[in-house]
């Protein structure tokens, strides 16, 4: 299950705990105006920002460790690294070919509503399990239901292999501190709480 | 300027197990500040280079006499340091301490954040019987103690890495019964320490 790197950020991968329903925010940087009964609403940022709570559960000290180590390594809030939806954000129609550069999905009015800007909904996250997983740009659309990616996964990837395919965002935690709560010495989950930070998909 | 500190040890032990019905909770805080433009743009800065741990679990106490050996130590050691089992970590002897030996051997010690240098161990095996001593060095199956045991310890013995922490502002004694007390205990990692410029 080790951490490993994408586009130099690291990728927080582990699939969540789905018994403690997580939470999604969708906000925009807006500023609101009102007075004398009237109000306005001012975007300063045409995109928004997705925020998340996911659980994790974790069943030995070794993947406690290893999760820990994390948390040391991104110093809280610190360090920005990629984590994906874990929702079925895009849902395939074929199987994916090991030198296939485009995803068949069914119809979700991509280009209508995902921006052609670096940015949310411009990278995805094809998990399988928690050692093999795939990590890939959006560069462009083909068709309705064609979606383009920056290069192949190599090696052939069947629906029926994959749990989810999940937006991927550039974000950071959005605690400074981390709970584990132990239920037994070796059993123990921990929330946590991803903010994405969509100024520095451009830094990359 | 420059300086040499060195950590207070513990000046009281909290050894009662924990009441696991209740979950140990062990957290780590990172002190991290960030400045946001009105845009979303970040300026994130790292204060602390490791993070500050913390324990919290409720211990269940039997009888009176139980329950006055805690509130006795609760009074006197307020606001001093305390050393607390990390009770997560717990490993297990795998073979006997004699008593003069100055290391124990475990079935594991990976993956319990062993330091050697200040860091200390406790040897348990009821509240009122353990032992403690610094960490000198430590294999994955072994760990060498800076004093010699004073006591033999059976193989099964628990051992658990040291939380060198204070002990939360308020701590909450809830009895059951006359006898049967539930103590909610929260500790912080202190950095208290001594030495000079």
């Amino acid at each position: 299950m080790a951490f490993t790197m994408y586009k130099q950020k690291y990728v927080f991968h582990l699939f969540p705990y789905w018994r403690r329903t997580p939470t999604d925010v969708m906000s925009k940087w807006t500023d609101d105006f009102s007075g004398m009964g009237y109000s306005t609403a001012e975007y300063i940022e045409d995109y928004p920002s997705y925020r998340t709570t996911h659980t994790f559960l974790l069943k030995n000290l070794q993947e406690i460790d290893e999760v820990n180590s994390m948390l040391d390594t991104f110093l809280g809030r610190l360090t920005a690294f990629w984590f994906p939806s874990f929702r079925k954000d895009i849902i395939l129609t074929s199987n994916i070919g090991s030198s296939a550069t485009v995803i068949n999905i069914e119809e979700m009015e991509y280009s209508e509503f995902y921006p052609a800007t670096p940015g949310s909904g411009r990278y995805i996250f094809i998990y399988v399990n928690r050692n093999k997983w795939f990590a890939r740009k959006i560069t462009g659309v083909s068709g309705p239901t064609v979606l383009d990616i920056e290069s192949s996964l190599g090696e052939q990837v069947n629906m029926s292999q994959i749990k989810c395919v999940s937006f991927l965002y550039l974000g950071r935690f959005d605690i400074d501190e981390f709970e584990w709560s132990f239920h037994t010495p070796e059993v123990a989950t921990i929330e946590l709480v991803f903010k994405e930070l969509p100024k520095e998909y451009a830094l990359l | 300027m420059s300086g040499e500190f060195t950590l207070l040890p513990p000046e009281v032990y909290c050894s009662f197990a924990p009441y696991w019905k209740d979950s140990v909770l062990y957290s780590k805080r990172y002190m991290t500040t960030i400045l946001e433009s009105e845009d979303g743009t970040e300026q994130r800065l790292g204060i602390a280079s490791k993070p500050v741990r913390g324990e919290s679990f409720t211990i269940q106490t039997r009888d009176q006499r139980q329950t006055g050996y805690i509130r006795r130590r609760l009074m006197k050691y307020v606001g001093h340091i305390w050393g607390v089992p990390i009770w997560p970590f717990e490993m297990i002897m795998s073979n006997s301490g004699e008593i003069g030996a100055s290391f124990v051997e475990v079935y594991t010690s990976l993956y319990r954040q062993l330091a050697s240098g200040e860091e200390e161990i406790i040897i348990v095996s009821d509240y009122e019987t353990f032992e403690t001593f610094r960490i000198l060095g430590s294999t994955p199956t072994q760990i060498t103690l800076s004093g010699e045991l004073t006591q033999a310890w059976s193989q099964g013995t628990k051992i658990y890495p040291v939380l060198r922490s204070l002990v939360g502002m308020t701590v909450d004694l809830s009895p059951d019964t006359p006898e049967h007390t539930n103590i909610k205990m929260d500790f912080v990692e202190s950095f208290r320490a001594s030495g000079e410029y």
